[in-house]
């Protein structure tokens, strides 16, 4: 007994090799600091921010402060069309865009899993028939499915993480396919059949372990991905909709070449949020992958 | 080869019946289906009964989709439900400028990426190649109507070096070679904001590959010639290593037609993007359905296209 617990013992996280070759990474380190921070400022929105992200400011006169400047206002940021204030909003918004990346990321990946590990175990005609539904859903742009199914659908939140969980998943499952294809002519996997396990235990306990890895940076690779995609339908107005505020909506409500030129603090700051998420996500994703291949050499 | 091309060629028979079923299912799950726009409240059940009879839209879904087939194959893609227009005559007319706008941001990724990468890539680890990797992150990073609105606010508004949005004046009068000038002042933001992020992949793609075939035995063997630096790389190892370049042809062009329906929003630019933006404000599903059609098929095409041109370039690979 005590020695299954000792070897089940986790290892601690920060003496493993996979952790000293993430530490070398320096731009996935700055990645993990900046999205620690911007987690931290999502989940503390309502400590940080100044004002109510959905009440316009009002002067001391009882006018609505509207468009006005970060000076003008005597806020963070300034405000935005309807008067509210743009870093409060920001503030709120991240909880919603990274919201909607990790649901959205948990569903493709899962659904990658799924049809990838069928498609790679069992072959032959389940093979067939879902290599060629990813080799359809792959000729459909994906931010052009996600804009049209969002618009056929109607708009919410919840609807659009379904649809962008749903339209990102062939490229796992693509690539759980393969590494499955892989592992599963290895000797263990064999041993293992020889034993007489079932095919549902040899997928979840010997073979999927050995390609979670890999899935894990794809998966953070696609969260960047998830966050865009959602950025970029908010912006066309069929992604999360008015008053709550996401970043891309907020940058939908500066579309007009007014707001553009004489109003920058309104689509800047959303903007360089969305730029910085992804960045330091993608810049995570990176390091995670030279962390995991050990063979690889720098 | 030509086996291979024959097998890929019957591959996208099922394929292209799969993507009209997906279309079409999808276009089904539209609440109300594609009367919603046309009736308003005070219609009697019974015109309402009557127009679904007319439009078929009282039959079995297979039957539906069997004769909406038939008339897709006779070129025949229906008519928007908010002008009356032929679908297919409204995508013929925007799909050059998207073609134009996509064409010229599949140029500017290869021709500006390709000659990225092998500088990083011969200037390995230094602080150039620090920079462009970084670079490159930002580039797949930055949301692309975010980048175009940058543009459009540092060179139209401030250094006014560019028009801030459009397509140019058609009525345009002067040579041929001024109207083309005129028409790239319009073309340049857009088609840069477009292709940042291909530029970045390409680049990337390049240095990898690059590294990779630099490190291999002829390169060796052509430096132990003596030959300069430049001809070994330039002669010897740019053409092997821009092989896996290839795929990238393909990965791009959905990448390009679905960022086409952003950029065209953020420029005002003529195209199927701004034509699908406006359909998707008046929830008129037969153009989006027209367009979701096109789209996928330009796409297969590249693809097809990509596949083949790598069979052919790159003999080793065997099917």
């Amino acid at each position: 007994m005590d020695m299954t617990f000792e070897t089940r013992r986790r290892r601690n996280l920060f003496r493993t090799d996979g952790w000293k070759r993430f530490r070398k990474n320096k731009l996935a380190l700055f990645g993990l600091a900046v999205i620690l921070l911007m987690v931290l400022m999502a989940v503390f929105a309502p400590f940080i921010a100044s004002h109510d992200p959905y009440e316009s400011i009002k002067s001391q006169a009882g006018l609505i402060l509207k468009n006005k400047s970060p000076a003008d206002s005597g806020t963070l940021l300034g405000t935005d069309s309807l008067g509210r204030d743009v870093f409060s909003r920001v503030l709120y918004a991240a909880r919603i865009s990274m919201s909607v990346g990790l649901v959205a990321v948990g569903i493709s990946t899962a659904v990658g899993i799924l049809l990838g590990s069928l498609a790679g175990y069992f072959g032959k005609w389940v093979d067939t028939v879902i290599m060629r539904l990813v080799d359809v859903v792959y000729c459909f742009p994906v931010l052009f499915l996600v804009i049209i199914i969002s618009t056929v659908l109607k708009p919410s939140i919840y609807n659009v993480m379904l649809v962008i969980g749903l339209c990102n998943w062939t490229g796992t499952a693509r690539f759980v396919r393969g590494e499955i294809l892989r592992v599963r002519e290895l000797d263990y996997v064999t041993a293992s059949e020889s034993l007489g396990a079932r095919d549902s235990r040899i997928i979840l306990n010997h073979i999927l372990p050995n390609v979670m890895a890999p899935i894990l940076v794809e998966a953070t690779l696609q969260m960047a991905h998830a966050i865009l995609t959602e950025a970029a339908l908010s912006y066309l107005g069929v992604g999360v909709q008015m008053p709550t505020a996401s970043w891309g909506n907020m940058l939908f409500g500066a579309s007009n070449l007014s707001t553009l030129t004489l109003r920058p603090w309104q689509w800047v700051p959303p903007g360089i949020c969305i730029l910085m998420a992804v960045l330091s996500i993608n810049f995570i994703g990176d390091g995670l992958r030279d962390a995991f291949d050990a063979r690889q050499k720098k | 080869m030509k086996k291979y091309i024959r097998h890929r060629l019957i591959q996208v028979i099922p394929i292209v019946f799969g993507i009209t079923i997906l279309t079409y299912l999808i276009m089904k799950l539209a609440p109300g289906g594609p009367l919603a726009n046309m009736v308003n409240p005070r219609t009697s059940i019974e015109s309402i009964n009557r127009a679904k009879e007319a439009l078929g839209l009282d039959k079995p879904i297979l039957v539906q989709y069997v004769s909406w087939m038939g008339q897709i194959f006779q070129g025949n893609f229906g008519y928007s439900t908010f002008s009356g227009q032929p679908v297919l005559q409204m995508i013929g007319d925007r799909l050059g400028a998207t073609l134009l706008l996509t064409g010229t941001a599949f140029l500017f990724s290869f021709l500006v990426g390709i000659p990225l990468g092998v500088y990083s890539a011969t200037h390995k680890y230094t602080p150039g190649d620090y920079g462009l990797t970084i670079f490159s992150f930002v580039g797949i990073s930055i949301p692309s109507f975010f980048f175009g609105m940058t543009l459009i606010y540092v060179f139209a508004m401030q250094l006014k070096w560019f028009p801030t949005s459009g397509f140019g004046n058609t009525a345009f009068s002067g040579s041929d070679l001024q109207w083309f000038f005129d028409k790239l002042r319009y073309l340049v933001m857009p088609a840069l904001a477009l292709a940042l992020a291909n530029i970045a992949t390409v680049m990337r793609f390049t240095r990898s590959s690059m590294i990779e075939t630099l490190s291999q035995d002829y390169i060796r063997t052509a430096q132990s010639k003596g030959l300069t630096k430049r001809a070994v790389i330039y002669r010897h190892a740019l053409k092997n290593s821009l092989i896996p370049v290839i795929t990238i042809f393909g990965l791009s062009i959905p990448t390009l037609f679905g960022g086409a329906y952003i950029i065209e929003k953020v420029f005002s630019w003529p195209g199927i993007g701004q034509l699908g933006v406006e359909a998707i404000g008046n929830r008129d599903y037969a153009v989006l359905m027209g367009l979701t059609l096109i789209t996928a098929i330009l796409v297969l095409v590249g693809n097809l296209i990509s596949d083949i041109l790598y069979s052919v370039v790159d003999p080793r690979i065997k099917y």
